[in-house]
């Protein structure tokens, strides 16, 4: 194989698939990259097992062939050359050059037949979606996913089609046990992707859609068996699916809700900044008074003092004293964008429950902490 | 006020339990230490030091010293139950307790001599105090503050008590070699020797700029010492900031097998340790030593602490599988980010569900952990530690 290739559109490519490749993997195959050319383009592919990415990226061919490289090295190389070109060739005994105006660098590769080639899911139904709603949806769900597979695995975002009103609306929930959050988006088209009781994208393929969703434009999104399939452009992501359980999130969602307080939402997110000030490890709860239009915020760490704080709210009831962690509110009320939230509170054991009004479809959980 | 410091030493205190539980051991030299060759030594009773054993050589050059010596094992549970009882008896003279390790504390005494009677007399109701409870001897140093009463604890050793009084303290570090001074080893030493140190007293006829010069920060810690200043508190209990096990393999492998045998091992003993103090952790941290000696470790941090010894094993399992496999001559397990398993629970689940599996391991682990204690850390195993009785 041999290309001559625009430096700035190739370092763009790799650059993107840093976050896929494994950089600490028992597997050498997975650290590399593969690079496959023939008649005017080149098509590059990462993969880690659970995440394959492919793009194909116009080059001159010189000499058609496959080639795998190191996708941190090449990044470094990209990295730091000047040129407008660059050149690739392969050598004897899997040996790759790596050329621009001023360097050449050689390094030693594994055979490209080893690779683990992604194999395209065949007739896979798509629909078109805009890119900015799907990054909506992960924004407002991706803060409450799980970092690790803890007891039952939730280390991703769950989605289902659900129908309202005879809509069909796509629906992402996310939830790590303490606090869950929950959004629907109506999509045209959305009933023909076969979801089967929804599916679990696992989070770091949520984390490489929401990339792809924010470059813009219109992408495609199909589900075919246990895989997710993405395209935009010359780009294809194929999602493998997490095979776990998604809780029966339905049944924590409080249907009635005792309190509706509405609060200015960055009074309560200034204010809960405030509180974490004095949060660790040890010690992350806020008690929460509300009485008589008026909302104390409370923080108290034994080993490096107390804050405290009132804020106005529309509150009439009897005085109602509650504990939660401050990160989660503030994780909420950083992604909603209304100018007023309104918190459901029912009891000291009771999830809250975060709506706006101009955060349409919207709802977030969070569990209370004990006092 | 002048401070009243006392510094409690055990004497070879592995090593005396050990003739302690073992009569027939008396008198003679016993080194406890890892159960192979491999290991070091950790204790080496008095009768051994003669041969020239001492703690942290490795076992093998013991042997050479010591041919006849009784090799034991360590351990660790006994010495704590009884470091445990010693720690109880320091706090019924004050309050003010640190312990250092699970041979050694000091204790403030200041301002309550009326109380207590003199600072000597404090120390040998100490000593007899432990011997009655123990059968051991310890060595107490008293003096204004930790650092001398340390280095008087250790002027008499065994069975001593030494008593450095206010108005001695300057003569007495006029002539305290500088090696004593803990903090200064052969580097810092050769450094204090060029600028014509050899006794901590001399540190003051050097002048101040050329001192911090050579010795950087430590400089001014020698400049303070020299004038008997260590102003550095009692701190009656810390928290732990880890709690871990490791241990050196009778030999080194690449067996994923005997790995993780190791490795539930240590993450039991671990869990264990966080249970009985209240503590839970965030962070699993996965140690390995190469054969080349080389360490690395591998850490999580998880979403929720834990003190759970089967949650530790899990995450140390999985970050062992994305370790290159080689050889390895030591593994570890350790648990960070510790906080109080009280605060931690404060946090409600939105899932009861999902804590149902969790709780169930934990009133195993609970159940465990009651058995171990009152039978001992062999009475009962888990599944996966019982080995063939081949090569038991």
């Amino acid at each position: 194989m041999e290309i001559k290739i625009d430096r700035d559109e190739l370092y763009k490519a790799i650059s993107r698939v840093q976050s896929i490749i494994e950089k600490r993997s028992n597997i050498p195959i997975l650290s590399m990259i593969l690079i496959s050319a023939e008649e005017s383009y080149i098509t590059i592919s990462a993969t880690d097992l659970e995440i394959s990415y492919q793009q194909k990226i116009t080059a001159e061919v010189l000499y058609p062939g496959s080639i795998t490289i190191s996708g941190r090295k090449l990044f470094e190389i990209l990295k730091e050359s000047k040129s407008s070109n660059i050149f690739i060739k392969e050598k004897e005994n899997n040996w790759v050059s790596i050329s621009d105006d001023d360097a050449r660098f050689n390094l030693a590769c594994l055979p490209a037949d080893e690779y683990p080639l992604l194999v395209e899911p065949k007739d896979v139904l798509t629909i078109e979606m805009d890119g900015s709603i799907l990054k909506d949806m992960i924004s407002n769900t991706i803060y409450s996913v799980a970092l690790e597979e803890a007891g039952f695995k939730l280390s991703g975002v769950f989605t289902e089609i659900v129908t309202q009103n005879e809509k069909s609306l796509l629906r992402m929930v996310s939830t790590d046990g303490h606090r869950l959050s929950r959004i629907d988006r109506k999509i045209e088209n959305v009933e023909i992707l076969k979801m089967n009781g929804g599916v679990m994208i696992p989070k770091k393929g949520i984390l490489e859609l929401n990339r792809l969703a924010s470059e813009g434009g219109p992408i495609n999104v199909g589900i075919e068996k246990n895989n997710c399939v993405v395209r935009r452009e010359n780009i294809l992501i194929v999602i493998r699916l997490l095979e776990s359980q998604f809780p029966d999130y339905n049944a924590v969602i409080p249907e009635k809700i005792k309190n509706v307080i509405p609060i200015t939402r960055m009074d309560l997110l200034d204010g809960m900044r405030k509180m974490v000030i004095l949060s660790n490890e040890s010690y992350k709860g806020v008690k929460m008074t509300f009485h008589d239009d008026n909302l104390e915020l409370v923080s108290i760490n034994p080993d490096i003092g107390d804050a405290q704080e009132n804020l106005k709210v529309e509150y009439k009831g009897e005085s109602l004293e509650l504990g939660f962690n401050a990160r989660y509110f503030i994780d909420v009320l950083q992604v909603m964008g209304s100018d007023v939230v309104e918190l459901g509170v029912i009891d000291n054991s009771s999830p809250c429950v975060i709506t706006g009004k101009n955060d349409k479809g919207f709802l977030g959980l969070i569990m209370p902490m004990r006092l | 006020m002048n401070r009243v410091i006392l510094h409690i030493d055990m004497d070879a205190f592995y090593a005396s339990v050990e003739q302690v539980d073992h009569p027939s051991l008396k008198g003679k030299p016993v080194i406890v230490g890892g159960s192979s060759n491999r290991g070091v030594v950790c204790a080496a009773s008095y009768e051994a030091r003669k041969f020239g054993v001492r703690s942290a050589m490795p076992i093998f050059q013991a042997k050479q010293k010591c041919p006849n010596g009784i090799y034991m094992p360590v351990r660790m549970a006994r010495y704590q139950e009884i470091s445990k009882r010693v720690m109880n008896i320091l706090e019924e003279f004050s309050p003010l307790v640190e312990q250092v390790s699970v041979d050694e504390a000091y204790l403030d005494i200041s301002g309550i001599g009326r109380l207590l009677g003199s600072p000597t007399k404090t120390g040998l109701q100490i000593k007899q105090s432990i011997r009655e409870s123990t059968s051991l001897t310890c060595s107490i140093g008293i003096a204004p503050n930790k650092f001398l009463a340390k280095i008087a604890s250790d002027l008499e050793k065994p069975d001593g008590l030494t008593l450095i009084e206010p108005k001695e303290v300057l003569p007495f570090i006029a002539t305290l070699p500088i090696k004593k001074v803990p903090g200064v080893g052969e580097k810092t030493m050769g450094r204090l020797r060029g600028l014509g140190i050899h006794m901590l007293g001399d540190v003051q006829k050097v002048e101040g700029s050329l001192l911090l010069e050579r010795t950087g920060k430590f400089g001014r810690r020698l400049l303070d010492l020299s004038k008997g200043i260590d102003e550095s508190a009692v701190v009656p209990y810390s928290e732990p900031k880890s709690i871990s096990s490791e241990e050196t393999l009778a030999k080194n492998t690449d067996d994923m097998d005997v790995l993780k045998k190791v490795l539930l091992m240590q993450s039991e003993l671990v869990g264990r340790r966080a249970r009985a103090k209240g503590l839970m952790g965030m962070t699993v941290t996965l140690k390995l030593k190469r054969a080349d000696f080389r360490q690395m470790t591998r850490s999580v941090t998880l979403e929720e602490p834990t003190s759970s010894s089967n949650t530790i094993y899990e995450h140390i399992v999985k970050l062992l599988k994305d370790v290159k496999s080689m050889k390895f001559r030591l593994v570890g397990v350790g648990l960070t980010n510790l906080m109080s398993a009280e605060e931690s629970l404060k946090q409600l689940n939105l899932f009861q569900r999902a804590a149902t599996t969790k709780t169930s391991w934990a009133e195993a682990e609970k159940a465990m952990d009651a058995i171990k204690e009152r039978f001992g850390g062999d009475a009962i195993k888990r599944g996966g530690l019982f080995n063939d009785p081949d090569t038991e």
